[in-house]
């Protein structure tokens, strides 16, 4: 008796974890592949759903504007993931360097994280803007032709990841930087006794060291830029037309905004397929 | 000779320095600059929020906005439902996240390996796509650290 409850006791400690998992994660998937493999929008809510098959996939893939919201998820992603990984890992690594007041700089780098999305989205929707924002102002006052940040169908999509990247790059800071201080100094001491120069112990004992941190880190600010979708609500609305819909933006759009509740699933559907292959590819590379 | 040596390496020094304070300057402007715009804009009446060309320093400091803002009867309301959102989940995450992460350090069991890989990396990709924005924020910010930290932070000494 005593034996099995010995064996039974982490699956114990771990049921209200899964309990939550099962309830919030797991029952809601379940709910979305059932959903979009029917017929659920604003008029068909109340009514019976009908079982459409795989029709709501084929709408989707014959949708122009599907294309466009993937293809900018992919900029937005790519923009995103480069800037806030290579500027986060900058201010890591120069606020290691034995900097005075360091652990100020490093709390004043972290307020743009500690705001809301929302937030950050309308104060940035006013620095953007074409007649009143501020670096229209700038780029006037010095001689150049206003640009149309929000209204230019070629440009919106780099606003908003310059939005993100200064709402995203403290995560990868802080993140770098635990990475970094759990590398023991002495490592560095030997490599300067061996004649190392700062550049090669950065290469050869940094990086190699930092790999698991770079991964994860990597992962989570991939995932949360394909998933992110406040910025791009708030800011310009997916607009104009669909120059700034990502494919999160394309799902909410589709199923709360246009009312075609099924599509949009579909749509959430094929991004958690595409969360899970880059993933996927990630941890495959941190693994080798 | 000797001396020249020590001499080129203070000036490296003094070189490498700057270039850290620089570019640690740069990254600093960039960080705040947006914030002290928007708490600029804060103390500006609504018709010179939006004149052109925009001012740096409000023309005329006015604390009415805040007098808006606070005696709005919806603010009150919101912030206690934020109170109650934000409390309310850290609780109930971190206790649950507790008895989990318990059961991960003190325990070996069978299924712990599978879950350890799996666990943390579900929560991210499925996770906060049909909640609410705030939820969206407390998910992102606790939930995420607790569990994805106990369970599948990265080891770099392979100690385990």
């Amino acid at each position: 008796m005593s034996n099995i409850l010995a064996k039974a006791e982490p699956y114990l400690f771990l049921t209200p974890a899964f309990g939550i998992l099962l309830v919030f994660l797991i029952f809601p998937l379940f709910w979305n592949i059932y959903i979009s493999f029917h017929d659920v929008s604003f008029i068909t809510i109340l009514k019976n759903w009908e079982y459409i098959g795989w029709k709501n996939f084929v709408d989707l893939f014959n949708d122009p504007n599907f294309y466009t919201s993937l293809k900018n998820t992919v900029l937005f992603v790519a923009g995103s993931v480069a800037l806030q990984f290579g500027i986060g890992m900058l201010m890591a690594v120069l606020l290691s360097q034995k900097v005075r007041a360091a652990g100020v700089l490093r709390a004043i780098f972290i307020i743009p994280w500690t705001i809301s999305a929302v937030i950050v989205a309308f104060s940035f929707k006013f620095i953007f803007d074409y007649n009143f924002g501020i670096l229209n102002y700038i780029l006037q006052q010095i001689g150049l032709q206003q640009v149309g940040w929000l209204a230019d169908p070629n440009i919106v999509i780099w606003s908003l990841v310059i939005a993100n990247m200064w709402y995203g790059t403290p995560f990868t800071m802080l993140f770098i930087t635990a990475g970094l201080l759990s590398i023991i100094p002495s490592i560095y001491e030997a490599a300067v006794i061996d004649g190392a120069t700062k550049f090669r112990s950065f290469l050869h004992i940094t990086l190699p060291l930092l790999k698991p941190f770079i991964v994860i880190n990597l992962i989570l600010i991939t995932m949360w830029s394909v998933n992110f979708f406040d910025l791009q609500l708030v800011m310009t609305g997916g607009g104009p037309l669909f120059a700034s819909t990502t494919a999160s933006l394309y799902m909410y759009r589709q199923a709360f905004e246009f009312g075609l509740l099924s599509k949009g699933a579909a749509a959430g559907l094929i991004l958690i397929i595409i969360n899970i292959s880059v993933a996927f590819v990630y941890l495959k590379l941190l693994r080798r | 000779m000797q001396k020249a040596i020590i001499r080129n390496n203070r000036v490296w020094f003094f070189a490498e320095r700057t270039l850290i304070y620089a570019l640690i300057a740069i990254l600093l402007f960039v960080t705040i600059a947006p914030l002290v715009w928007v708490f600029s804009t804060s103390f500006k009446r609504n018709e010179e929020s939006i004149s052109f060309p925009p001012k740096f320093l409000p023309e005329n400091v006015t604390f009415d906005n805040y007098k808006f803002v606070l005696t709005d009867p919806g603010l009150v309301r919101s912030l206690i439902n934020s109170f109650v959102v934000s409390i309310g989940s850290t609780i109930l995450s971190v206790t649950v996240s507790a008895l989990g992460g318990y059961a991960f350090a003190r325990f070996e069991f069978k299924a712990k390996n599978l879950i350890m890989s799996d666990f943390g990396s579900f929560h991210d990709t499925c996770g906060y796509k049909h909640n609410s924005i705030v939820h969206y924020a407390i998910r992102s910010r606790y939930a995420k650290f607790v569990i994805g930290f106990d369970t599948n932070f990265p080891d770099p000494y392979n100690t385990s």
